[in-house]
């Protein structure tokens, strides 16, 4: 199995910039193991396609390119809902999931934080990258990230 | 001639991707405005401390009101 900073660093092998397409935020259900609803389950959209590995290594799917805004979903996220589980077919039913990419995760829980931790940092370095803002990167004692966005600092 | 603070915003994300923010260089609410985006990105704000400048910026104004009234 691989460590999720290595699934994170191939995820961005999907495009030129992997958090352009990320532009929403990221819903993430945990599990201690692989759903079996899950096993076989192909890449949710086109572009996830040019995924290098298989979804089935990364302890991390993609299940739906995005859900919608509201208790009903786009037509996209329609035609995907039909291969999706149960559980994520009634969040959007519900309206729990709004304009959110779902991702399915399975594996030991510090993995899980890693990758949200990274997550984390490359949306904000994103949103200040949108923003024309420079953004300077320190590693703290505690593991933590520090981002340091210096406003109208030019890109 | 005195030069304007520079204005940052700090992020710190810890090892399980719970992220502070923290901005500098702002007075009264405008630091909720520059934060606003940021915040939508990163997820569901669970709280918010003010900071010194916010209130600070609030009394000048307090002030300026009584002396225009």
């Amino acid at each position: 199995m691989m460590l999720l900073p290595d699934v994170w660093r191939k995820l961005k092998l999907l495009s030129d910039d992997s958090t352009e397409h990320l532009q929403r935020s990221l819903t993430i259900f945990w599990a201690e193991y692989l759903p079996e609803a899950m096993q076989g389950y192909p890449l949710a959209g086109p572009r996830f396609r040019r995924k290098k590995i298989s979804s089935c290594l990364s302890r991390m799917t993609f299940l739906l390119e995005s859900c919608g805004d509201g208790p009903r979903t786009n037509l996209r996220a329609s035609k995907m809902l039909k291969q999706t589980i149960t559980e994520i077919l009634a969040r959007g039913q519900c309206g729990l999931l709004r304009a959110s990419y779902v991702c399915y995760f399975w594996g030991e829980q510090q993995h899980l934080d890693r990758f949200l931790q990274a997550y984390a940092v490359e949306k904000a370095r994103s949103e200040a990258r949108r923003q024309g803002h420079t953004v300077t990167e320190q590693s703290l004692a505690d593991g933590s990230i520090k981002l340091i966005v210096q406003v109208g600092g030019g890109a | 001639m005195t030069t304007a603070p520079s204005k940052t915003i700090e992020i710190i994300v810890s090892p399980t991707g719970q992220t502070r923010l923290e901005t500098k260089g702002y007075s009264g609410t405008s630091c909720r405005d520059a934060s606003r985006a940021f915040e939508a990105a990163l997820g569901i704000s669970q709280g918010e401390q003010l900071t010194a400048e916010f209130h600070q910026a609030a009394i000048t104004d307090q002030n300026q009101l009584r002396q225009s009234g």
